[in-house]
């Protein structure tokens, strides 16, 4: 569902005040979103799509009224997805890139953010799964769509002279995820190191407010950090919604979204330490045995499973761990599932990933989560 | 069966004539096929289907069958809105030139009938480099019989300024110092062309003393922090890792030591937006020195007025590098109204000093030099702000910064006499 995020881990979260209006429907119109990038992909409900737009600094909601399982469905597998994707869209293998990956929870469908070319003019294109090893293209032509804003931080300025000005400042939108009544967008500039995290309300307003919130990590001693979150999933413990993000070498932090307003300073606390020497990837929650697990998949140890159990409880981690030892909630390292780069669920007892096995393919399937 | 066999006589296809053109030296190379086909109900009647390509006009071609039965058009067309229906009837594949992939997806696009046409409209621009082939079935047309397919192929040269074209080459890396601070943030990578994205990572290494590569030493992100024109990449060094104590594996440590040589290395390899190799690779060898944990303080800039009359440059001298991107965008020269004064940035000195050239001679009097709040020094400490935060506070010593609250930036003023 994610990529790798940068969060940093003092966030200028943007968060406006207001409930939530009902519906999928309220505020769309019917048209061409006009993207000019899609990086990131998350589902909210009734099978209504967010993809974040960094080259707009925007993120669309597209009611896709892809709302049942199709008739004939087959379980997702598909060889060579990115060669697959180039007969698609009609260009060379080489000139295709997948984004991201999410699945409609509504209808189990896996949804690809595609660039079509590697250059600045690359186009991007929407395609989703048919079942079994079918792709298809989602036009854009007349969807309906509703847009948000992602607040700009001032003092752009163009740079350069004659043909060469331009402004090379850019805000990646880096993850993007739906809980409950609000889109977390996570974003990273690539100049001053300023990392965002937009809590925009959905349905979509017009005037999002560009107010801050700090949010702090927990600190390992001394130090406050500014290191950023790898990626990261919405949960609810409690009754309570959280972001439970991984950091590189492999911290697992938890960060609460009550409370976000304006000004206001957030704490988030490091309840696991799962070893050094890894980038965490992507990172979904799932339910099973009626409790509720975390899979993390990372660069080095394909895929592990993490207990949620006694996350109310959990003690912060504030000391170092030695040795690349770990520390916190208990995980396990989730046997063959190797390479994974994307995840997410596809139903309450399936994963979806794409991976490319050392030496195979890279390939979309669907595997039992464990 | 896709459609109901009709129930009027089926138009049994004839013999398929030749092809009439393939020529590869021309920008658009075509080969069209003629179909001839008589109607059993008209023995003496010999209509002729076409499949041929049409040029674009918006980029996105179009696949037009002509001399199809209007009739068993109409009805298919009556019968059927899937795309997977009219997939069958004109498909569509692609391939690199002279090698259709059969086994892959068929191009998407959308199909239509008017006025007796038959049309396929790819729904992206073609790729200069790719075949594309429309083929016709008759069988699947007509419910069955002969199914000698009619087709065009569509090919068009790589475009001739991709080939001419200078190669692209790595032009500037900052910070060029000859030492770099042990907590350095970032590198800015730029190129005198637009990049491919997507694999920059596996190009970009740093080497240590022995010339082994330091372990996961940047921050790799699916994203990667290009510019929108993709001809600079902001490559961050993993504040996982240089930052004190972040980690609990603190053994992980910072990437860069302090006393100790790094070379980063660019591989020729790595390719530009057109799918070339750079122009050469690059190496640069520094020196790691102490750690910066001092915040930019505009107070202690030496500035330099220029002189009134003329177009004579103003610089100003940090003492220190700073961020480049930052320094070029983040710095103004405004007049005693506080109207921005028109003008070209440059750095030198490693990024030590910036020099302002105004479009006009400038006036005698007051002037303010602005600066940016989110400006950075190497180590991304700002003026309000270090990136590092001590919870023990100034106690603990290590934390040496001048960090001031300048939430909107700093003013320095200068005469131009």
């Amino acid at each position: 569902m994610n990529s790798p995020l940068l969060l940093s881990a003092a966030l200028a979260v943007v968060a406006t005040s207001g409930g939530l209006q009902a519906g999928p429907d309220t505020g769309f119109r019917t048209g061409n979103p006009g993207f000019r990038s899609i990086s990131q992909l998350a589902f909210g409900p009734d099978g209504v799509l967010f993809a974040a737009d960094t080259k707009s600094a925007a993120v669309v909601a597209i009611a896709t009224d892809d709302t049942r399982p199709p008739a004939d469905a087959q379980p997702i597998r598909i060889e060579g997805l990115q060669k697959q994707l180039s007969g698609l869209l009609g260009t060379a293998e080489s000139d295709i890139l997948v984004e991201d990956m999410a699945v409609n929870p509504a209808s189990h469908r896996a949804y690809l953010a595609v660039s079509r070319g590697r250059g600045p003019d690359a186009v991007p294109a929407l395609v989703r799964t048919g079942g079994g090893d079918k792709l298809e293209l989602v036009s854009l032509d007349s969807v309906k769509f509703s847009k948000a804003e992602i607040p700009h931080p001032p003092a752009d300025k163009v740079v350069g002279e004659g043909r060469r000005q331009s402004n090379p400042r850019l805000e990646s939108i880096t993850d993007l995820a739906f809980l409950r009544d609000q889109v977390l967008v996570a974003g990273l500039a690539n100049e001053e190191f300023a990392s965002t995290l937009h809590a925009i309300p959905f349905p979509f307003r017009p005037a999002a407010d560009g107010a801050g919130i700090e949010i702090y990590h927990g600190a390992h001693g001394r130090f406050e950090t500014r290191a950023p979150i790898r990626t990261f999933v919405p949960i609810t413990v409690g009754n309570e919604p959280q972001i439970i993000a991984a950091y590189t070498c492999t911290p697992l932090v938890q960060l609460p979204l009550a409370g976000l307003k304006p000004g206001a300073q957030v704490r988030g606390r490091t309840v696991a330490e799962l070893g050094n020497r890894n980038r965490p990837l992507d990172i979904i929650s799932y339910e099973k045995d009626g409790k509720t697990w975390l899979l993390l998949a990372n660069s080095s140890r394909g895929v592990m499973k993490v207990s949620t159990e006694g996350l109310p409880q959990a003690e912060a981690i504030t000391q170092p761990v030695p040795d690349g030892g770990t520390k916190g909630l208990s995980f396990e390292n989730v046997a063959g599932w190797n390479g994974v780069t994307q995840l997410d669920r596809l139903d309450k007892t399936t994963a979806l990933v794409l991976r490319k096995p050392e030496g195979g393919l890279d390939r979309l399937e669907s595997l039992a989560l464990p | 069966m896709l459609f109901p066999r009709p129930t009027f006589p089926r138009w049994i296809p004839a013999v398929l004539a030749g092809i009439l053109a393939a020529c590869s030296a021309l920008p658009t190379a075509a080969e069209d096929s003629v179909y001839p086909v008589t109607s059993p109900a008209e023995p003496g009647r010999t209509n002729t289907i076409s499949v041929r390509w049409k040029k674009p006009r918006d980029g996105r071609p179009v696949a037009e069958v002509t001399g199809l039965d209007p009739v068993r058009l109409a009805t298919l067309a009556a019968q059927s809105q899937q795309p997977t229906d009219w997939r069958r009837i004109l498909a569509v594949h692609t391939g690199p030139r002279g090698a259709v992939r059969r086994d892959l997806p068929q191009l998407a696009g959308d199909y239509s009938v008017t006025n007796g046409v038959l049309r396929f409209r790819m729904a992206f621009p073609v790729n200069h480099g790719v075949e594309y082939r429309a083929e016709f079935h008759p069988a699947e047309f007509h419910g069955g019989g002969d199914d000698t397919v009619a087709y065009d192929r569509l090919y068009l040269l790589p475009l001739a300024s991709d080939r001419d074209r200078p190669q692209t080459a790595l032009a500037e890396v900052h910070p060029s110092a000859a030492e770099l601070p042990e907590n350095l943030l970032k590198f800015y990578l730029r190129f005198s062309g637009p990049m491919g994205r997507g694999d920059a990572y596996r190009h970009i290494r740093l080497l240590d003393e022995s010339g082994a590569p330091v372990d996961l030493p940047f921050l790799e992100l699916d994203e990667e922090l290009w510019d929108t024109e993709q001809t600079r990449l902001t490559l961050l060094l993993d504040p996982g890792r240089i930052k004190r104590g972040v980690l609990p594996n603190e053994q992980s440590g910072s990437a860069l030591v302090v006393g100790r040589h790094y070379t980063l290395v660019v591989d020729a390899a790595w390719t530009d937006a057109s799918g070339r190799p750079l122009k050469s690779g690059f190496r640069r060898r520094f020196r790691v020195g102490p750690a910066d944990r001092q915040s930019p303080d505009p107070e202690q800039w030496v500035l330099r007025p220029p002189v009134g009359g003329a177009r004579t440059p103003f610089e100003v001298s940090f003492g220190e590098p700073l961020d480049h991107a930052l320094a070029e965008r983040l710095l103004a020269v405004h007049d005693v109204a506080d109207r921005p004064v028109d003008g070209s940035v440059s750095l030198s000195d490693s990024d030590r000093k910036w020099t302002f050239v105004p479009t006009t001679p400038w006036k005698s009097g007051v002037y303010r030099l602005k600066v940016g709040a989110a400006l950075e020094d190497l180590a991304g400490n700002r003026m309000d702000r270090l990136f590092d935060v001590d919870l023990a506070g100034s106690a603990a010593g290590s934390t040496s910064g001048s960090a001031k609250a300048a939430p909107g930036g700093a003013v320095r003023t200068f005469e131009v006499r």
